[in-house]
């Protein structure tokens, strides 16, 4: 009896920090949030009266809202395929290894130590309309200048490619590791056998990948989903909201509009997003994963 | 089937792993590669696979000079020692893990699933993964992708070792006579020397990238070449003296003597050399015909079939074998002896093996 209180005394001494520093800022801050969102507030943020579901009805009327909800299903779609197909790719070309090849590693992995607002700053200057490297290159070869951060139809694609380039070099980090651990005998199996090239990679190495692939494929749309430096850099979610994603939404109500019990509902409701797609990928997507 | 001339290898073009080795396997035969580890007779196997490259030297394939193939158009196939199932396919889509690339139409593929999971008792596994699966049951499934691809020549590189003693007595049993009914050429590689004894037509012992010996596994038991394959083979391990010829016998160790009976001619065939005695080559009493060992007795052990006791010989610890449960206790001097065809003798620089009489085998 006494032993097990001493053991129960014992765990919950390793447990407390942790414990403590996930109530104060992570359990705190949401129940607050979900509290603050069935009230209304005024300017200064205090509760001033109770508000029921209204603030999630005026959510789903938003015309706004659901322009922020398409733009960040736009950027979802867009960067993150485009994130683990680029960073697949060169982890493919990079796991091999050859004289030289710890160059390109390293620069494959740059992107890593550069914070967002460097690399907002430094794609600002690409994506500038008349002095943009971009376009000084399509122009000298003729071509149309392109208003990257200008056009409507084109600044989500902008503010994807950017994130793109920010966040490869992470998963191609993950991904060559995981290239790097499949047990090369596989491959020599496979060579025996005699299956190679698109074969091999599709019946090999993907499968032996697979939990590798997943968890990039987790983070990168949870991070799509939380997106807002990117935005808040180079657009402000601009033009004409083309670039308002859901988090970036969140901020304006709350530090510019100061409507502040309304962007918690927002934030409520995309927490209830983010879980079930990640529910969803646990129970369906992981299915087809196969830890070894 | 396989005949390799002058092979070697090396990996920084200074070092030779594998020097100047020589053989041809016939078809049909089960070939074991025997040495201890980093002997190179895995790097051997994988030359003969294609995934290592020939350094120098020839490889003929089926008459096909093969230095330069591709693994896939060597037309062999082979077992890995950690078996290398693919965890996300099922046992039957691993078994037929690369015909497709061959080109074997789906129905033949099925038939020779089917035969090959009743010969191998996997039939009622086939849609299980890997990981559902013992060791033996994987290891019987690696088998079983190499039967299926119908290659003449089947590569094995330490099949058993990851499995427990009494599946790996099984499974010894069960490779030999599936070579033996399909007439494979199989080459094995381990460092097990009684998966060598008791599988192989013939044995190949490597050392140290050399070629020991090649010959039958009697044969090289009873006939090594030299120390090194004499100490390799057999167990216990065969007792090795430093001997030295004296009026009465041999010296050894510089305390024991193994002293002649009778009319016997001095044993040694020079005044230094090294001796070695099989433990089941000693005899109880001085009812030899040869020699004649005084030692003292300093443990006494029994299996239960067979006991053996060790002595002291000067230099550490020699053992004597006998069948059956023999009364004997610590501190009991023994009386051995030994017939003179069953002295061993090499040279005491080189380690090669001196024969008596002219270098004919015995």
């Amino acid at each position: 009896m006494k032993h097990a209180r001493h053991r129960l005394l014992g765990a919950a001494a390793y447990l407390l920090p942790a414990l403590l520093i996930f109530v104060v800022f992570t359990l705190y801050p949401f129940v607050l949030t979900c509290v603050q969102s069935v009230f209304t507030t005024n300017a200064k943020g205090d509760l001033i009266g109770f508000g029921g579901l209204d603030n999630y009805v005026r959510l789903f009327q938003s015309a706004l809202y659901r322009i922020s909800l398409k733009n960040t299903i736009v950027y979802i779609v867009l960067t993150v395929p485009g994130t683990m197909v680029l960073s697949l790719g060169m982890a493919l070309l990079t796991s091999r290894d050859r004289k030289g090849m710890g160059i390109f590693r390293t620069i494959f992995t740059l992107t890593m130590g550069i914070s967002v607002a460097a690399a907002s700053m430094f794609w600002t200057f690409m994506f500038h309309p008349t002095m943009g490297l971009l376009n000084t290159a399509i122009e000298m070869f003729g071509g149309e200048k392109i208003g990257w951060l200008t056009d409507m139809d084109i600044a989500i694609v902008s503010i994807s490619i950017v994130t793109i380039w920010m966040n490869t070099g992470y998963c191609y980090l993950i991904l060559l590791g995981g290239l790097k651990s499949i047990d090369k005998t596989y491959y020599e199996c496979a060579d025996i056998a005699g299956v190679s090239g698109w074969q091999r990679l599709k019946r090999v190495t993907l499968p032996l990948l697979s939990p590798f692939l997943f968890y990039v494929l987790v983070i990168s749309v949870v991070n799509a989903f939380q997106s807002f430096g990117v935005i808040d850099m180079m657009t402000h979610g601009g033009p004409a909201n083309s670039t308002n994603l859901l988090v970036y939404s969140i901020y304006e109500d709350v530090f510019v509009n100061y409507n502040y019990s309304f962007a918690a509902a927002q934030g409520v409701v995309l927490f209830v997003i983010v879980t079930g797609i990640s529910l969803f990928q646990m129970k369906i997507v992981e299915r087809r994963v196969t830890y070894q | 089937m396989i005949k390799m001339e002058n092979i070697a290898k090396s990996y920084d073009g200074n070092t030779m792993v594998i020097r100047d080795i020589g053989l041809e396997i016939k078809k049909g035969e089960f070939f074991v590669l025997l040495g201890p580890s980093g002997c190179g007779k895995s790097t051997l196997l994988r030359m003969i696979a294609g995934l290592e490259e020939i350094t120098a030297g020839d490889l003929w394939i089926d008459g096909r000079h093969a230095n330069e193939l591709l693994p896939k158009e060597r037309n062999l196939s082979m077992v890995f020692q950690n078996y290398a199932l693919f965890p996300h396919m099922t046992v039957r889509d691993n078994i037929l893990f690369g015909l497709d690339a061959r080109k074997v139409a789906k129905k033949e593929q099925d038939e020779r699933l089917n035969k090959v999971a009743e010969i191998m008792g996997l039939a009622e596994y086939l849609k299980r993964k890997p990981a559902q699966l013992s060791g033996g049951q994987r290891q019987r499934v690696a088998l079983a992708r190499s039967i299926c691809s119908q290659t003449p020549i089947c590569l094995m590189d330490e099949p058993l070792s990851n499995l427990d003693a009494k599946l790996r007595g099984q499974m010894r049993g069960e490779i030999r006579r599936i070579q033996r009914m399909l007439g494979l050429t199989i080459v094995y590689v381990t460092h097990d020397q009684v998966e060598a004894m008791t599988m192989g037509d013939r044995i190949m012992v490597l050392n140290e990238g050399c070629v020991q010996q090649i010959g039958e596994p009697l044969t090289v038991y009873n006939d090594p070449e030299n120390l090194q394959v004499a100490t390799f083979i057999g167990m216990p391990q065969m007792n090795i003296f430093r001997a030295r010829a004296e009026q009465e016998g041999l010296r050894l160790n510089g305390s024991l003597i193994l002293r002649r009976c009778g009319g016997q001619p001095c044993p040694a065939p020079a005044e230094e050399c090294i001796v070695g005695i099989r433990a089941e080559h000693f005899r109880r009493g001085n009812e030899s015909t040869g020699y004649v060992l005084e030692a003292k007795a300093a443990m006494v052990e029994y299996t239960g079939d067979e006991t053996q006791i060790s002595f002291e010989n000067g230099q550490g610890y020699s053992v004597v074998k006998w069948p059956g449960q023999i009364p004997a206790e610590a501190g009991e001097a023994l009386t051995l002896g030994v017939d003179a065809e069953h002295l061993y003798f090499f040279d005491k620089d080189t380690g090669h093996r001196i024969r008596q009489d002219g270098g004919r085998s015995q």
